[in-house]
């Protein structure tokens, strides 16, 4: 039995955050946050983070042409914020199925995929929806501090859904992650982060990284040569392309949608992938890397397209 | 200075490392970050990566994730001195 993901979707807040909206929720310039954000474009919803997922999930359902009656088993995750609203089961109209909630950074999403994976290889069950979701107040959007010579993370409003069967679909090779927990031990609070620290985290971040991509080639016995395409969060240019470099992939690889600016770095990755594949530029037997990258962790997937697609 | 490449024997090393220096004095001015003083950095952890991509891409010298520290982009000096064992390593 092999097992794939058959259908994605993603759902952002509707409403866009302008510069001098957040510049003045962290008491910054507009310029200093256009610099932080290098062009990123930030997405609030005035529902909620459960309106959201529930939204994604749906969508996705709905393009793999079942409903939550047909799902045996939901993975809720969200970010490191506290979970204030009623279990995405209950949202959904299931509150009996199998679920599970999951929490962490941003490559959680991609390590709840493979869970839902080994679930149902475990389980014999069939259908997994895994979904992501995440807002955040205008104070808590920003990872660092906007002011100069920080680090600073903006994040959007949105969530993702995947749904993962035993069926047709992108086939789940392998996956990797890697945290760095002297990441967290060095920065304590974000606004702690300071020049030493800073560059430390920095490094931290593409060390995970590179080992996270390198265990995840590894284990679905592949070298970097095999692989088509990389799907990635959309950061600043510049660290994508140093990251790419470290990670030994030529940039002409990294696919990012036009249509894509920058939003959070769980939803990115997916929303580049469901990109991809619209594009038809891929073949049977081509890999995709799917890699989540956060502050003090990075996770991979690899991903083959079946020879039936 | 004549240029010299970065696979160069030794006999090069000298105006390997003035080259060096102009290399690093060009693409820090390239992106305004250079001190008054004329010789120290004033590097953030964003603006360093654009310097390493610059430097990497201008002189072949691959610089690695593992010298991002601060005491490697303190100095004009400190990155000449970063590309030349990077450069010997290589």
């Amino acid at each position: 039995v092999t097992f794939a993901i058959r259908a994605t979707a993603v759902k952002l807040g509707e409403r866009e955050v302008s510069h001098d909206e957040l510049a003045a929720a962290h008491g910054a310039t507009a310029d200093l946050v256009a610099t932080a954000l290098e062009g990123k474009i930030v997405y609030a919803t005035t529902t909620s983070r459960i309106a959201l997922a529930c939204d994604a999930a749906q969508q996705c359902l709905a393009k793999a042409g079942i409903t939550i009656d047909d799902i045996d088993l939901l993975i809720s995750c969200r970010g490191r914020t506290p979970e204030r609203e009623p279990p995405l089961e209950l949202a959904l109209g299931r509150p009996q199925v199998p679920s599970l909630s999951v929490q962490g950074a941003c490559p959680i999403i991609l390590r709840a995929i493979w869970l839902a994976r080994s679930w149902l290889q475990t389980e014999k069950l069939r259908r997994a929806l895994v979904v992501y979701a995440e807002t955040s107040n205008p104070n808590g959007r920003v990872i660092g501090q906007l002011a100069a010579n920080s680090v600073r993370d903006i994040f959007s409003d949105g969530a993702v859904a995947v749904l993962v069967n035993d069926g047709p679909g992108l086939l789940l090779r392998a996956f990797a992650s890697e945290e760095s927990s002297e990441w967290w031990d060095s920065i304590g609070e974000p606004s702690s982060i300071g020049e030493q620290t800073e560059l430390r985290a920095l490094r931290e971040s593409v060390a995970v990284s590179k080992v996270a991509f390198a265990r995840c080639l590894e284990r679905a016995g592949l070298t970097s040569d095999t692989v088509t395409a990389l799907v990635m969060p959309n950061e600043a240019d510049a660290m994508l392309r140093f990251v790419l470099r470290q990670l030994r992939m030529p940039q002409a690889r990294l696919f990012r949608s036009a249509r894509s600016p920058s939003r959070t770095w769980a939803v990115d990755p997916i929303f580049n992938l469901e990109h991809l594949l619209a594009a038809g530029t891929l073949s049977p037997g081509n890999v995709v890397m799917c890699g989540a990258r956060a502050m003090g962790g990075a996770a991979f997937l690899a991903l083959e397209v079946p020879s039936s697609s | 200075v004549p240029r010299c490449d970065v696979t160069r024997s030794s006999s090069c090393v000298y105006s390997h490392a003035v080259d060096l220096k102009e290399l690093v004095l060009t693409k820090i001015r390239e992106l305004g970050k250079l001190d008054p003083d004329g010789t120290s950095l004033q590097l953030d952890s964003i603006s360093i990566i654009d310097f390493v991509l610059a430097l990497e891409d201008s002189s072949g010298i691959e610089i690695g994730n593992e010298h991002l520290t601060v005491e490697n982009f303190r100095s004009v000096d400190d990155v000449v001195r970063l590309l030349e064992r990077q450069s010997r390593s290589s």
